[in-house]
């Protein structure tokens, strides 16, 4: 065996990926992150470092931060997880109905992307508003939307939408209907069909979608100031507290804020991730 | 089970996909409808499992009116021809699937259900599969998890669209003939949808050649193979040369020659079209009724010799016959033979042979219609 094996003479070395390219790509894509994401990124960072940990903890600490930071990822918590149920309901009805108006219905869908945050802020308030078209009918059962909590998760639901729409629908569409026939022919109701066999077949599409409103929403602040009443530490977004810092000229509390939200959201981002990832192995993908 | 079904129409639209169906499938059978793409065999095969609304007629199972039960109620296996495995679950839980969703009076318990599973995975020969995902296996194995799958909830009948469609040649023998064995060991009936001949040929009981909504012929594949019954069923089971000829006292002429007719058995009169396959031709000596021709073309392939003859008429007839004697001396091109048919079929002249209606569905080629649409237009040549 080994005989035959070193009478033939070594191969000339094979190149090391049999798909070329691979360095120079990688190479630009690394420059083209660091210069439109990371380095701005760490640029907080290193303007919350000069606070040391006294001064960051000093700033975090206090009330009106923690209740802001915590009613922005509440809240956008709240607005995704609304959006990932009914977002799944309007993708299910794009994908298996046909309907009179359905495209002009399905453009509609996209707005919140496109409208400028701030038209949508002023429109929803003025619609929720006490003397508004629908916060009429909402003040007299004692509901109030406008300039409270509510109005946030509203506004947050508004802008957020159009992200699980738009990721589920692709899947949702892939889902064969071989599989619910099966299901159907293995005794299973509409219930544990929908439950068992679509949901699952979807659930790593909804995962994003849920991600890419609830990030969506930590950041939004255009259409939630004008609804949101903006009172400090019942209804103030942190972002907007950012801009009030700034407005104050305390960069060091503003970008220690900023790193606080980075932080936050990359773990919570990073933990969607996983859970993405795990529920794709069990879903074997093909 | 016994299935009866009567008088069975479905419309997509305008389109008749289903034009009355009668059909009586005996327990414990093993029937294939065949048929080629948009005959509506599919279609049958899914008004069977409830998957499709029926417009008109009736589909029993035993003594029971099936008709106006649901999907679910029927209790059918259903194979699917793209398999519809559950990606996310593991074979095991796939095929646990069916007997989890029952309502809690009629589950079997927990440990009952993880026998069963062992059990069909055993019999489909994937015991050391159960943990794997439907990603993780082969067309082969996919299949043979959906049939335990369909087999778990102990179904009435099982139904199975296309089963060796999405397989390659070699996969589909050995699982042809794996299907033969477990039907045997299991007795369930069983309906499965083909468009090949040989397919059905060799796995069925029974043949129920299916045609533009319509039922054409139903026998063992014997019956069908021999005694097609109309020109539809020749074709489509085979090759067929196809010769004008016409039919007077008892006798078929045909290219200036006569062959008797089998007595027992009625023959339309006047003029008819006569359907031989390649295999039925010998080569007689002069003088032994038969067809005269001439050799076009000859080329052996390994055991068999195809000859290629023209009749006087012109017509081409594509024959194949057995393995040569090493001694025997072979014809050459334009030597004159003389042909007699051990086996024709005689079908009134213009009869419809292949569906040739305009089908939305058919994307695929009929098997066998190659060699028979040359012979067509070599006759249309000839007559002109």
């Amino acid at each position: 065996m080994s005989t035959i094996a070193s009478a033939i003479p070594s191969a000339p070395r094979a190149p090391r990926r049999t798909l070329p390219g691979f360095g120079p790509t990688l190479g630009f894509t690394i420059f083209y992150l660091s210069a439109i994401v990371l380095i701005p990124l760490a640029g907080v960072f290193f303007r919350a470092s000069g606070l040391g940990f006294d001064g960051l903890w000093s700033v975090l600490s206090g009330p009106r931060v923690l209740n802001a930071l915590s009613l922005s990822f509440g809240a956008a918590f709240i607005a995704a997880l609304i959006n990932a149920v009914f977002g799944s309901l309007v993708a299910w009805v794009f994908v298996r109905y046909e309907f009179p108006g359905k495209r002009l219905l399905d453009a509609v869908i996209d707005l919140p992307f496109a409208l400028p945050t701030a038209v949508a802020g002023i429109a929803l308030t003025a619609l929720y508003a006490p003397n508004g078209w629908i916060g009429e009918l909402l003040t007299p059962l004692g509901i109030k939307v406008a300039y409270t909590r509510i109005g946030i998760v509203v506004a947050l639901t508004f802008i957020g939408l159009p992200f699980v729409v738009r990721t589920v629908e692709p899947v949702l569409r892939e889902v064969e209907r071989d599989l619910e026939e099966a299901a159907a022919t293995l005794g299973a109701m509409r219930w544990h069909t929908v439950t068992q066999v679509i949901l699952p077949a979807v659930l790593p599409a909804l995962v994003t979608g849920f991600a890419l409103s609830f990030a969506r929403g930590v950041g939004e602040y255009g259409s939630v100031i004008f609804i949101a009443g903006n009172f400090p530490n019942v209804t103030e977004i942190a972002p907007l507290l950012i801009t009030i810092k700034l407005d104050e000229f305390d960069y060091r509390g503003a970008t220690a804020i900023a790193a606080a939200m980075l932080v936050i959201s990359f773990a919570l981002l990073l933990i969607i991730n996983l859970l993405q990832a795990w529920s794709r192995a069990r879903g074997a993908t093909k | 089970m016994n299935i009866t079904i009567r008088d069975v129409h479905k419309h997509y639209g305008s389109f008749h996909a289903l034009r009355g169906i009668d059909l009586d499938i005996a327990s414990g059978e093993l029937l294939a409808l065949l048929g080629p793409s948009g005959s509506g065999k599919t279609t049958l095969l899914r008004a069977i499992a409830g998957l499709e609304p029926l417009a008109q007629g009736r589909i029993l199972f035993g003594d029971t009116d099936a008709t106006g039960l649901s999907v679910q109620q029927r209790q059918v296996g259903f194979v699917f021809q793209q398999y519809a495995l559950f990606k996310h679950m593991t074979v095991a839980d796939n095929i646990a699937f069916g007997l989890r969703v029952r309502s809690r009076k009629l589950r079997p318990s927990e440990a009952a259900i993880k026998q069963r599973v062992e059990e069909l995975l055993a019999l489909v020969q994937l015991t050391e599969l159960g943990g794997r995902y439907p990603a993780q296996l082969s067309g082969g194995q996919k299949q043979r998890v959906a049939l335990a799958r369909a087999l778990a909830i102990e179904p009435r009948v099982l139904l199975l669209d296309e089963p060796f469609g999405a397989l390659d040649a070699k996969v589909r023998k050995d699982l042809r003939r794996w299907l033969r064995k477990l039907h045997r060991e299991t007795g369930y009936t069983t309906i499965f949808v083909t468009h090949d001949q040989e397919e059905a040929l060799e796995l069925a009981d029974r043949v129920v050649v299916m045609n533009r909504g319509q039922i054409e012929q139903v026998g063992t594949t014997d019956e069908v193979y021999d005694f097609p019954k109309t020109p539809f069923v020749f074709d489509f089971l085979g090759t067929p040369n196809v010769l004008p000829g016409t039919v007077r006292d008892g006798r078929v002429y045909v290219d200036g020659s006569s062959l008797p007719l089998d007595q027992t058995s009625q023959h339309p009169a006047g003029r008819v079209d006569i359907y031989t396959r390649p295999g039925d031709f010998r080569v007689v000596d002069a003088g032994v009724p038969g067809i005269d021709a001439e050799v076009f073309e000859l080329q052996r392939t390994g055991q068999r010799l195809r000859l290629t003859a023209r009749v006087t008429s012109g017509d081409l007839l594509e024959i194949e016959l057995p393995h040569p004697e090493p001694e025997q001396k072979l014809w050459s091109v334009g030597e004159s033979i003389r042909l007699r048919p051990a086996n024709f079929s005689v079908f009134p002249q213009g009869a419809t042979r292949t569906d040739s209606a305009p089908d939305p569905l058919a994307d695929e080629s009929i098997p066998g219609s190659g060699v028979s649409h040359t012979v067509a237009e070599h006759r249309a040549r000839a007559r002109n």
